[in-house]
């Protein structure tokens, strides 16, 4: 039913574009918009069906949806083993044009890297990267002051939008004993 | 183990782990690192090691053995490819 009414939706969006005067591939719509049904108050909203139609004589149902359009690809990527984020870029939001001052650029990737106790900033400023103005903060894991191998959270705050657009995290607890991981 | 020690145990694991005579040793830091034990139920085993990285080269081409601090024990070697 949901697929159904996804089609739905999507035609009812295409003639409304082509009344307009855009006539989208239906292929690119389902790319650019997808539909999520809603459940009614009282219906369950893991059971979507529970309410629809259950023929097409019942001309009028009450079917409630949201709307999502497509505004960017973003990349992000999980630890397979304990589904934390290890990093996400999103570079639709680099574009822009707020340019933050380093240290507000700095507490926005503070903010962002939710730093753990043992986290070093080593380094840390505007740098040119692609031609762009990137914000670069850089943390390296130590423990009592040693340097942890491979662990560093990075965080990339662009100089045209004044936003955080890519984290790239690699940080785990330090174990002396051996276990899986 | 202090830095000195370190060293020494390098120096002497450099014929077993195939540090090139021209090598010269270059500088040690501590470091804790990840070393894998073998395998266990569903994947290799894994532990930290605090442990000695010492740095032997030559021009571009070098050599890292890492020291166990707790045993002495050389726990790891990397080389560049070069």
């Amino acid at each position: 039913m949901d697929s159904e009414f996804e089609q739905f939706a999507w035609k009812h969006i295409g003639r409304k574009l082509a009344a307009s005067g855009v006539v989208p591939a239906a292929s690119n719509l389902s790319r650019f918009v997808s539909v999520v049904r809603q459940p009614l108050p009282g219906e369950k909203a893991s059971d979507g069906a529970a309410s629809a139609p259950a023929s097409p004589d019942e001309a009028q149902a009450l079917i409630r949806f949201t709307l999502y359009f497509r505004r960017a690809d973003m990349t992000v990527e999980l630890n397979a083993n304990t589904g934390e984020p290890m990093s996400w870029i999103c570079s639709k939001l680099a574009e822009g044009n707020a340019p933050l001052t380093p240290p507000e650029a700095l507490r926005l990737a503070e903010a962002a890297a939710k730093v753990p106790p043992n986290a070093v900033l080593a380094h840390q400023g505007y740098e040119d990267i692609g031609g762009r103005p990137v914000f670069v903060a850089h943390w390296e894991h130590r423990e009592d002051g040693v340097l942890v191998e491979r662990d560093y959270i990075r965080v990339l705050v662009s100089g045209h939008s004044g936003r955080v657009f890519a984290v790239q995290r690699s940080w785990h607890d330090v174990d002396l004993n051996p276990s899986q991981r | 183990m202090d830095e000195a020690a370190a060293k020494q145990i390098a120096g002497k694991a450099r014929p077993g782990n195939a540090v090139p005579t021209g090598h010269a040793l270059r500088g040690a830091e501590r470091r804790i690192i990840e070393i894998s034990d073998g395998a266990g139920g569903s994947g290799p085993l894994v532990r930290d090691v605090r442990a000695w990285i010492v740095r032997f080269a030559a021009g571009v081409a070098w050599v890292e053995l890492a020291i166990d601090e707790a045993t002495g024990n050389v726990v790891r070697v990397q080389r560049s490819r070069t």
